[in-house]
């Protein structure tokens, strides 16, 4: 028996209450003749508890109307004559990941689900599960087995792939098997070597789950596209598998730009490729050799957008190289163009994203001002503050306050705020510091490194809606020996990244990959899979999302900016390999106590257990009856003369 | 068995069933007792000497003492008193309360035993008995046959209704001149005070009162397991009463009342005894000859 509303059962507790009530006694009804009552003084009403239950018949009828008000709310469902109390629930596991995808596995796996429906003990209830990168519930138990089996037939298979390890990890959550609430999964998959975790324990279930293999063959050869690249405008695409007679048609930008032949042997071929200075969607297609073909699609991304020109404002021009090789290291490909301050005109500021001065002290007035309405519009700032602003009382855009030294200077370092973006994946160096400026942080800046007595070293200034970065010492090596340590490479990376909003996006990644965004705390992105239909919002503190797509995938990001990922099937999915045999073998040893799986068995269709039998009807005749003669039973007993 | 009927339990005395021979066996077997006590000798026994006033006997003079001394003496004997002993008891229905022996059966055997008692010193027994009126009354007799319609009496005694002092006692005032021993048998669930105006007029006019108070253990020590509902059986009404309150409270108050009632009782002169239905009767005789005893 199974109630469909348990919760119900809770008031049985109530069952207490007439128990307590009919040991109550407010008065004693049956009196005792005493000799006189002169000297007796009268108890105040008050409520005792007899020892003794009284109307013991009226009680009765009480809890059972209680008992069944409880059970009717209950609503039990008793089992069809075939139902097997004290079953554990049984689910079918079943793998969706890319490689189910061939056809000729559909008629395999149809067998498998009837084999494992077949070890079901009758007319207990079996529910279905999708296992792919992640596993999910996708229809409850339920006695009927056609349902079952419709279920199984129609459960599409996804571009992902699945972890065997991270399958039997999941399960007992999922499926809320515990020592007292077991459960028995029957896996029907197609046993992918691939699929399996380094380590075997991984795939031994915990005691309470009971678990089965169902293995579903079928054949394993497959042709898939490895590898592809671009090398300037050079495409080379490497195939897996057998290759013979495959054909990769190229798409750039949707329009058809190669056919790669590769007949007459090798795995590789190259094509030449006309590609826009821009970024470019090359879709790669393989013919349909094989029998699974949702690995015969490709999606690359290149990038031949000219080089992002960054202007290096320099003065004093000591800086120069250390900022340049570091910015050049950094990325090769853009351009860091160094230009003497007193040449630079300020109207051209708002060209530029981001870019970067030597010392804010040796800007003059009129270009302090532009700079700040830079700033105010969005604009971006790497700047120092050096020999320049020695004279300075308040430095120039940021207008943070430049004091006097301390009496008692320290140049030991004195803290970092090591959980800021910028630092938080950079191990600082010992630096040694020999001068720096007592530049005062107003309200709205951020100390990210500063020294003993308090000074920062490195802070962030906001001003509008841009910033500025500020490294007190500038960038040379006169000041402190920043530039000369291993770590100055990274650092001044995470702050390009900062000023630039060039996020470190994977442009190219797999389905059930978690695309991890990065949250600087200002920007926040959304990205738009290739089906149009989701959108997920990734705001900061989000670790990513996960792809659940092949194709091109957009990102936006807040600030305006756009990306593209590629995403495509894990490659691990195109290799069809089954599990050793020995491996399975050992596999199924190690499934000690599972359910005798017989992959042979057919189950027998239409032979279905009799269907749940509601019970609430009867209750509730019962329930009315009862209250009836609980009725008439207190009428008559409640009038017996004391 | 005869020498120590007195000592009896009233439970056995009671399945006696003939008063007569229950009295005998427990006077008798009381005053075989006494005999062997060095304080009190009852019995026939020379007392005293004393000289003769008109009107005595002259069967009781001394010759011997008139022969040797020509003065005329009067041989003077313990018990022989010529008085009489008035029984008054109380049948109301709240004496019907007891159990294993009722306190009308304790007061049924106790009144007989004192008339038997009586009658051996002597003394006239008489009986009232009475609950909201007076049901019975018999006059102090010393004749044969009076001892006999007594103690028929007392076996058909019967449960009344309420109880009222006043119609008795001023029934038996009435009624007997002389100065006598009044015993007056009942439970007293009475004011002790309202009890005292009753019976102080028959102390003032000379009798020798002797309260003697049955109650059963019951009414002492109830038990107090539970809440319980105490009906009256006189009156009928019920009152619920707390454990608690039967454990602590009523017995100080009834022990309180009985204090009460003994010195009204002694206020009045008169004597009271409290007697428990599960005592045997033989002490409570004696206390009522000691009494009596010092009385005279």
């Amino acid at each position: 028996m199974s109630f469909a509303a348990p919760g119900f059962l809770l008031g049985l507790l109530l069952l207490a209450l007439p128990l307590w009530l009919h040991r109550l006694r407010t008065a004693s009804n049956q009196s005792e003749p005493f000799a006189s009552v002169r000297l007796l003084e009268a108890a105040a009403q008050r409520v005792h508890v007899a020892r003794r239950i009284r109307f013991w018949v009226l009680l009765l009828l009480r809890l059972a109307l209680l008992a069944l008000a409880a059970l009717a709310f209950a609503q039990p469902l008793l089992k069809g004559k075939a139902a097997v109390a004290g079953e554990p629930a049984h689910w079918l596991v079943i793998d969706v990941s890319a490689s189910m995808a061939r056809p000729a596995l559909a008629q395999a796996q149809a067998a498998a689900v009837d084999a494992a429906l077949a070890a079901v003990p009758p007319g207990v209830p079996v529910g279905v599960v999708a296992a792919a990168e992640r596993a999910r519930i996708v229809s409850a138990p339920t006695t009927a087995r056609a349902q079952v089996r419709q279920v199984a037939a129609e459960l599409p298979a996804t571009p992902s792939r699945v972890d065997f390890g991270a399958l039997v990890e999941q399960l007992p959550d999922l499926l809320q098997a515990t020592d007292g609430t077991p459960a028995v999964a029957y896996l029907i998959s197609d046993l992918q070597a691939t699929a399996m975790p380094d380590r075997f324990s991984r795939v031994v279930p915990p005691r309470a789950l009971t678990l089965a293999l169902y293995p579903v063959r079928g054949s394993d050869r497959n042709t898939s596209i490895a590898s592809a690249t671009v090398d300037a405008s050079e495409l080379v695409v490497t195939l897996a598998g057998d290759t013979a007679g495959a054909q990769v048609q190229v798409l750039v930008g949707g329009g058809a730009a190669a056919t790669l032949d590769y007949a007459g042997g090798g795995s590789t071929r190259r094509a030449e490729l006309d590609l826009l200075p821009e970024e470019n969607r090359i879709e790669l297609m393989l013919g349909d050799s094989d029998g699974l073909t949702l690995d015969n699609r490709y999606f690359l991304l290149e990038d031949q957008s000219p080089p992002e020109q960054v202007p290096l404002l320099t003065s004093r021009g000591d800086a120069t190289p250390y900022l340049v090789s570091a910015l050049r290291a950094i990325d090769p490909d853009a351009a860091f163009a160094p230009e003497p301050l007193l040449d630079f005109d300020p109207r051209r500021l708002s060209r530029y994203r981001w870019l970067a001065v030597e010392d804010l002290g040796a800007l003059d007035d009129r270009q302090a001002q532009a700079f700040a309405s830079y700033l105010e519009n969005g604009g971006r700032l790497l700047a120092g503050a050096a020999d320049d602003s020695v004279s300075r009382s308040q430095l120039p855009v940021t207008e943070q306050t430049v004091g006097e030294l301390p009496l008692t200077p320290e140049y030991q370092l004195g803290g970092v705020a090591a959980d800021h973006p910028i630092l938080a994946d950079l191990d600082l160096p010992d630096l040694l510091v020999s001068r720096a400026l007592n530049i005062q942080p107003g309200d709205d800046d951020v100390p990210l490194v500063w020294l003993a007595d308090g000074r920062p070293l490195l802070l962030i200034h906001q001003r509008g809606a841009g910033q500025a970065i500020v490294l007190n010492g500038g960038f040379g090596r006169e000041w402190h020996d920043w530039p000369l340590q291993e770590g100055f490479v990274p650092l001044l990376g995470a702050m390009v990244e900062q000023l630039s909003g060039r996020a470190r996006f994977e442009e190219q990644a797999f389905v059930g990959q978690l695309l991890s965004l990065p949250a600087d705390g200002e920007i926040s992105y959304e990205l738009l899979p290739p089906d149009g239909d989701s959108l997920f919002g990734m705001a900061l503190g989000s670790t990513g999302v996960t792809l659940s797509q092949v194709g091109f995938h957009s990102v936006h990001g807040s600030d305006g900016s756009l990306r593209t990922v590629a995403v495509n099937v894990p490659p691990v999915e195109s290799d069809l390999t089954p599990l050793a045999p020995d491996v399975l073998a050992q596999w199924e040893a190690s499934l000690a106590g599972s359910v005798a799986p017989d992959p042979l068995v057919t189950a027998t269709v239409g032979n279905e257990p009799a269907p749940d039998r509601r019970l609430v009807p009867l209750l509730l005749a019962l329930l009315v009856l009862a209250a009836l003669v609980e009725s008439a039973a207190g009428n008559l007993m409640m009038r017996k003369p004391v | 068995m005869q020498t120590r009927s007195h000592l009896l339990r009233p439970e056995t005395l009671n399945a006696f069933g003939n008063l007569e021979l229950l009295a005998r066996s427990v006077v008798e077997g009381m005053l075989l007792g006494l005999h062997r006590s060095p304080v009190f000798g009852f019995s026939q026994e020379f007392a005293e000497y004393r000289a003769y006033r008109d009107g005595d006997d002259p069967r009781h003079v001394d010759w011997n003492v008139f022969a040797r001394s020509e003065r005329m003496v009067i041989k003077q004997f313990q018990g022989d008193t010529n008085s009489h002993l008035m029984i008054v008891l109380d049948a109301s229905a709240s004496m019907s309360f007891g159990e294993p022996v009722s306190k009308l059966d304790y007061a049924r055997m106790l009144a007989a035993c004192l008339a038997f008692l009586a009658a051996r010193q002597h003394d006239a027994p008489g009986l009232t008995v009475f609950d909201e009126s007076v049901l019975r009354y018999l006059a102090p007799s010393r004749r044969p046959g009076a001892q006999s319609a007594l103690l028929a009496t007392l076996e058909n005694l019967e449960p009344g209704q309420g109880t009222r002092f006043q119609p008795a006692l001023e029934s038996f005032l009435g009624r007997v001149g002389r100065r006598g021993m009044v015993a007056v048998i009942s439970d007293f669930h009475r004011d002790p005070e309202v009890l005292l105006e009753r019976v102080q007029p028959l102390c003032l006019a000379g009798h020798d009162l002797v309260l003697f108070q049955v109650l059963d253990a019951e009414e002492l020590r109830p038990r107090a397991r539970g809440p319980r509902l105490l009906r009256d059986l006189e009156t009928g009404e019920a009152v619920e009463v707390s454990p608690d309150f039967l454990a602590r409270d009523y017995p100080e108050r009834i022990q309180r009342h009985v204090d009460d009632l003994r010195t009204a009782v002694g206020r009045a002169g008169g004597h009271h005894l409290l007697l428990e239905t599960q005592q045997p009767l033989g002490p409570a005789l004696r206390d009522y000859l000691k009494f009596r005893q010092h009385r005279r």
